[in-house]
Order: C-alpha cells, then sequence, then structure tokens
C-alpha cells in the first residue's frame, strides 16, 4: 500500500508536468472528436496519430494515444443519444434509450449521466487497475517461453470466441493477422519471407496501415457514397443538469455498470461491448418498471455507458502487467510502446515505472478533463456533428494517407494501407470481423518466438507445453471454448448474444 | 453469381492457404522441431488457415447470394481507392501538398461537386495547414516538391 502511494506521488508529479498535461488535454480532446464522429473510430484515430508520437518522449506518447481510447469512449455517446447511431461500436447499448431520451427533449440529461457515469467508471477503473496490474505483472515474472505461448494462444481463441459472429470466421482471420505479420526477415535465422522484392517490406508489415486500413479507409469507402446518412437531432442543450430523480435512479445502474465493466473488460475479445450489453441485460433485469427501458430510461443509459469506460480501462490491465493486447486498440498501444524501444511484459511496470505510474496519474487527470469537455462544451462536439460527411470523409482519408506515410517514411505503407482497405471493404461485406487481423499482426512475433524459444527448450517435443502447470491451464481454457463452439456449431444454435454482437458490430 | 457467400469467403481462404504452403516449401527453410526454421511457423499457419476455410466453406451460416450484396457508391469507392493509388504514385515525386491539393480537388470538385470557392478554400487550407502542422509543428518530416 505503501509503495503503492509512493508510485501514486510518482505518477502524479511525472503527469502534471505542463507537457505532458498537454498530451493529456490534447488526446481526451482528439478523443472525444473522434468518438463523436461517425466513420473514424478509435482504433483508427490511435493509429494515426501514433507516427506523430514518434518524436515524443514514451510516457507523453502514450498518454496522448490512451487520452484517445478512453476518450473516445465518453464520446461515441454523444452520437447515439442525438444521431441514434454509435460512435464506436460499444456505445450501441446507448441509442436505445438514449436516443428516446433525446426525442422526448431530454438529451441534455442523457449527455449528461452518461458522461458523469462515465467519469465515475473511469476513475473507479483506474483505481482497480492500480492496484491490479502490479501484483499481476509479478505473478507473470514466473512465465516463461511455454506459458507465454499458451497464454497468448489462450487469448487468441477468447478473442475469436468473444468477437460477434463465426467463431471460424474470427479465427480465419486471426491466422490471417498472424501470417501477415510473420512477413519480412525473421530475426532468428536472418531469411526474408513473403517480402516479394521489396526492401521497405523486409523490416515488416507495421500495424499502423493495417489498422489504418481496415479500420479508416474501409469505413470511408462504405460510407462515403451511401445516400442514407442520418441527420443529429436538433435539441436544446440548455438544460443538462438531470433531476434529483434522475440522478437517484443513475446511481446504482453507474455502480453495477463499473464492476462489471472492468471485469469483463480484462477478458480478450469485444469486451467493451460485451459489457454494455450484460449492463443493459441487468439493468432491465432487476428494474420494477422493465417496460420503460426502450422509451427513454435513464438506467439503460447509466449502466451501458460506465460499463463501456471501466471495460476501456481493464482492457489495459493484461496489456500493461502481462504484454498481452486483449483486442486491436490495446495492440496498437502495444505496437507504439514497442515503437519507443520498450518490450512491453511482466517487467515493464518496474523497469518503466515512470512511464506506467505517469500514466495512471494522467488518466485520474484525462477522466477529469473528459468530464469538462463533456458537459459545458458539449455544444462544441455536438457541432462537429453537423458537419456533412462530403466535406469531412476526403478530410479523413488525407489524414490516413499521411498517418500511414509517417511511420516509415515509405509510400509501402500507402499501399499496403490502400490493400488492407479493400480487404476491410470486402470483409464487411462477407460479415467477417476485422479486429483479429490486427491483433494478429501485432502478436505473429511474440507467438512466433515463443514457440520456437519453448521447442528448443525441449528438444522438440511439444509435451513442454502440457507439462507446465500455467501453461496447461491456459490451453484447457482454450480447448474448453473451442468444444463450445464445435458442439453449438454442429446443434446449429448460435448463442444469441453472438448474434447481437454480430450485428453491433456491423 | 449465386454461390452462397461463405462459400465464396471459404475457398479464397483454402487458396490463399494453398498459395502460401506451396511458397513456404519452395522458397524457406522448414528446419526441425528443434530447431524450427523460417517456413516453420508460415506453414503451420496455413494449414491452420486451410482447415477454417474449409469449415467456413461447408459449414458457413451466410446464405445470402453473392448477387444480393449491395454496393451502394461505387464511384465513390473507385475514386477513392484510385486517389490511394495515385498517392502511392506520386507522393514522393511531386510533394505532399502538390499530391493532397489533386486529390482533394477531385473529391471535393469533381465528386461531391462544391462551390469552386469551397473547393479552393478546402483544398489549399488543408493542404497547406496540415503540411505545417506535421511538417513544421509535429516535425513530421513529409515530402516537397520544388515547384510546390
Amino acid at each position: 500500500m505503501v509503495d503503492t502511494v509512493s508510485n501514486l506521488i510518482l505518477g502524479f508529479s511525472t503527469a502534471f508536468t505542463p507537457i505532458n498535461l498537454l498530451w493529456a488535454c490534447l488526446g481526451c480532446f482528439l478523443g472525444t472528436v473522434v468518438g463523436v464522429l461517425p466513420g473514424i473510430g478509435p482504433l483508427a484515430g490511435i493509429s494515426l496519430l501514433l507516427p506523430v508520437t514518434f518524436s515524443i518522449e514514451p510516457t507523453g506518447g502514450l498518454i496522448l494515444l490512451c487520452g484517445i481510447y478512453y476518450g473516445a469512449m465518453y464520446g461515441g455517446s454523444t452520437t447515439s443519444i442525438l444521431m441514434r447511431i454509435p460512435g464506436e461500436a460499444a456505445s450501441v447499448m446507448t441509442c436505445i434509450d438514449g436516443y428516446a431520451m433525446a426525442r422526448k427533449g431530454e438529451a441534455g440529461p442523457a449527455l449528461a449521466i452518461s458522461a458523469i457515469g462515465s467519469y465515475v467508471a473511469g476513475t473507479v477503473s483506474v483505481i482497480a487497475l492500480m492496484f491490479i496490474a502490479p501484483p499481476l505483472a509479478r505473478f507473470a515474472l514466473r512465465f516463461g517461453p511455454p506459458e507465454y505461448f499458451s497464454l497468448l494462444i489462450m487469448g487468441l481463441i477468447i478473442l475469436g470466441y468473444m468477437t460477434g459472429g463465426s467463431m471460424a470466421k474470427n479465427l480465419a482471420m486471426i491466422v490471417l493477422g498472424l501470417l501477415i505479420g510473420l512477413v519480412g526477415m525473421d530475426t532468428m535465422t536472418g531469411n526474408f519471407r513473403f517480402y516479394y522484392g521489396f526492401v521497405a517490406l523486409g523490416d515488416g508489415v507495421s500495424v499502423v496501415p493495417v489498422a489504418v486500413g481496415l479500420f479508416g479507409l474501409s469505413e470511408i469507402l462504405a460510407t462515403a457514397g451511401d445516400p442514407n446518412r442520418p441527420q443529429a437531432i436538433k435539441t436544446k442543450l440548455k438544460d443538462l443538469i438531470p433531476t434529483r430523480d434522475q440522478f437517484k435512479r443513475s446511481a446504482a445502474p453507474i455502480g453495477r455498470g463499473t464492476i462489471l465493466g472492468f471485469l469483463i473488460g480484462i477478458i480478450p475479445g469485444s469486451a467493451h461491448i460485451i459489457s454494455t450489453f450484460i449492463s443493459y441485460a441487468i439493468e432491465r433485469r432487476i428494474s420494477k418498471t422493465p417496460e420503460r427501458f426502450g422509451k427513454g430510461a435513464i438506467e439503460g443509459v447509466a449502466g451501458p455507458e460506465s460499463a463501456n469506460n471501466a471495460a476501456s480501462c481493464g482492457a489495459l490491465v493484461p496489456m500493461l502487467a502481462l504484454g498481452v493486447p486483449t483486442g486491436p486498440i490495446p495492440a496498437v498501444l502495444l505496437a507504439a510502446l514497442m515503437v519507443h524501444g520498450i518490450d512491453p511484459g511482466p517487467l515493464f511496470i518496474t523497469e518503466h515505472a515512470v512511464t506506467f505510474w505517469g500514466l495512471i496519474g494522467s488518466m485520474y487527470l484525462g477522466n477529469f478533463v473528459l468530464l469538462l469537455l463533456n458537459l459545458p462544451m458539449i455544444g462544441v462536439f455536438v457541432n462537429f456533428l453537423r458537419i456533412p460527411y462530403q466535406y469531412l470523409y476526403p478530410t479523413i482519408l488525407m489524414f490516413c494517407l499521411v498517418g500511414c506515410y509517417a511511420v516509415n517514411y515509405s509510400v509501402v505503407d500507402i499501399g499496403i494501407m490502400t490493400v488492407m482497405g479493400i480487404l476491410g471493404y470486402f470483409l464487411k461485406k462477407f460479415e467477417y470481423e476485422s479486429a483479429g487481423v490486427v491483433l494478429g499482426v501485432v502478436l505473429a512475433p511474440i507467438i512466433e518466438r515463443s514457440l520456437r524459444q519453448s521447442l528448443a527448450m525441449s528438444h522438440g517435443s511439444y509435451a513442454i507445453f502440457f507439462n507446465r502447470p500455467i501453461s496447461i491451464c491456459f490451453l484447457l481454457g482454450a480447448l474448453a471454448l473451442i468444444v463450445v463452439a464445435i458442439v453449438s456449431m454442429l446443434r446449429k444454435k448460435e448463442a444469441l448474444w453472438r448474434a447481437q454482437l454480430a450485428k453491433a458490430e456491423k | 453469381m449465386n454461390q452462397k457467400l461463405d462459400r465464396i469467403s471459404g475457398l479464397a481462404l483454402i487458396l490463399l492457404a494453398v498459395y502460401v504452403i506451396i511458397h513456404t516449401l519452395v522458397t524457406l527453410p522448414l528446419g526441425n522441431h528443434f530447431h524450427p526454421g523460417s517456413g516453420y511457423v508460415p506453414l503451420l499457419l496455413a494449414l491452420l488457415l486451410a482447415i477454417l476455410g474449409a469449415i467456413i466453406f461447408f459449414k458457413g451460416t451466410l446464405d445470402m447470394p453473392f448477387s444480393s450484396v449491395e454496393w451502394p457508391g461505387m464511384i465513390h469507392v473507385l475514386v477513392i481507392m484510385g486517389c490511394c493509388v495515385f498517392s502511392i504514385l506520386a507522393f514522393e515525386r511531386i510533394g505532399y501538398r502538390a499530391t493532397t491539393s489533386i486529390i482533394l480537388l477531385v473529391l471535393f470538385g469533381l465528386i461531391e461537386r462544391l462551390r469552386i470557392w469551397q473547393v479552393l478554400v478546402l483544398t489549399f487550407g488543408f493542404s497547406f495547414g496540415s503540411y505545417w502542422v506535421f511538417n513544421s509543428l509535429l516535425k513530421v518530416p513529409l515530402p516537397q516538391w520544388s515547384l510546390f
């Protein structure tokens, strides 16, 4: 406890330097914009700004990128409430009652409760992150290459299961991502793989053009020519303060959403989206007046919005403590750390205490900044919604181009982005989820290295993965999920939540 | 094209896997279990991809035929893809500002048909403004052209 307090003081002293304050505020602002604007999600936003952080020192860069991540979770609710389209996938459930409240002239209280719930959830989750991540990292010091390999395999299979739609398709996308991640020089032997004479491909495929192509460019391709673009509800935002009754009805859902979101957020996959579904279902189930849900119940806004913010923070636990990303956004954040020469893993917290605790400190501050941005300044962000898409998409496209070019100062990355954009466009049409590709690209070198080191340790025997207790636990967990998926496929009985999740992710 | 979508995508994955397997076997050393070579993991992954492709091909639940897929705004899609290809060819030859100006003139002027003053303000405002932000403020060096 004393250690935690002294580390937290270190974190605040790092976060409150003028330059880091600037990065935190800028990240929160950009994240809110990214969350508000439909068509550019937090993943594309973070990926685009990744090259900008190359010239910043690592702590500042991570503070900026994380600010965009949790800022987007705040901002996503604005579009859901005012337009009935989620700014990002985790705000789907907010559309239902948030939009209903807006239509009744209660957009102000809906936006306010959403911001307050997000603030409470964000702050409580940072406290939980602060206490859970360091002991988890100490435990992970017992992991050798076999444990890491098994953990990553389990993580990827959970991702395949917990992402909506067909598990076979999700796993195929992960494998595709892993194959793309193996392009370039094999660092263990010096051989070049799948580089087709392009020198720039010799260094491998960066995660930025892959993420920007799959999540930025493909979204532009899918929506630029769509004539049916929804318009924002014109509403008066003067009456932002919720009534005493609305506060009273929101308090418990915010608390439940926070705990639920944080715990689910640690699990790989679309945890932040799933947490909102579960939160909404729980609130509706335990409500004395469930018939109000869908017609503007404030509990239906408070619970899911708190849950998605808590989940985004929970997702940082395995990333920071173990070096294992649970989704595409933590994967890009992990790549950002690697760009700065920081080796993610259990030693990250002890070896880079200033960066870790500085990030924690900045998250306390960031949540407060976001509360200010999303309450008194909400009108500014609502104006972003009124910009016609025909003005927006060309500029977003330009940001995609320059963002990808700036990674390696090579047009090959623009080429990769273009190919990935076309791939992402077709994946949408064929109902595949792109998240697995991004995660695969980031994890491919780590998985390959762990496998080859494990086999070298065991003189070529795969039994090493089954002889070590921690490793076998991870593999049994993965096997259990595969069995569940195969059984449901053979019975042709798809779980309802998976179908709903697939719909939300479209 | 009345093939079901999952059949088409499953087949595409199988073909990709077959290509990776052949490429790996021909060009990369496989090594052995004790000392896996550069082709070891790609081969394992390609085999796994082929199996998953086969599962999607035979057990896929997406029953829609390919012909039922809607392709709205194809002109936009083709023009945007063309802009990306153009930027690959032009970025390092004519520089950032000229490339972005040409792309934005096409998108704002020809595709979205905005008013001429809007096209000019948005195009040159963005090109020069973003160049200043990235190149001068954020120190991200962008390619320049002596004329523009």
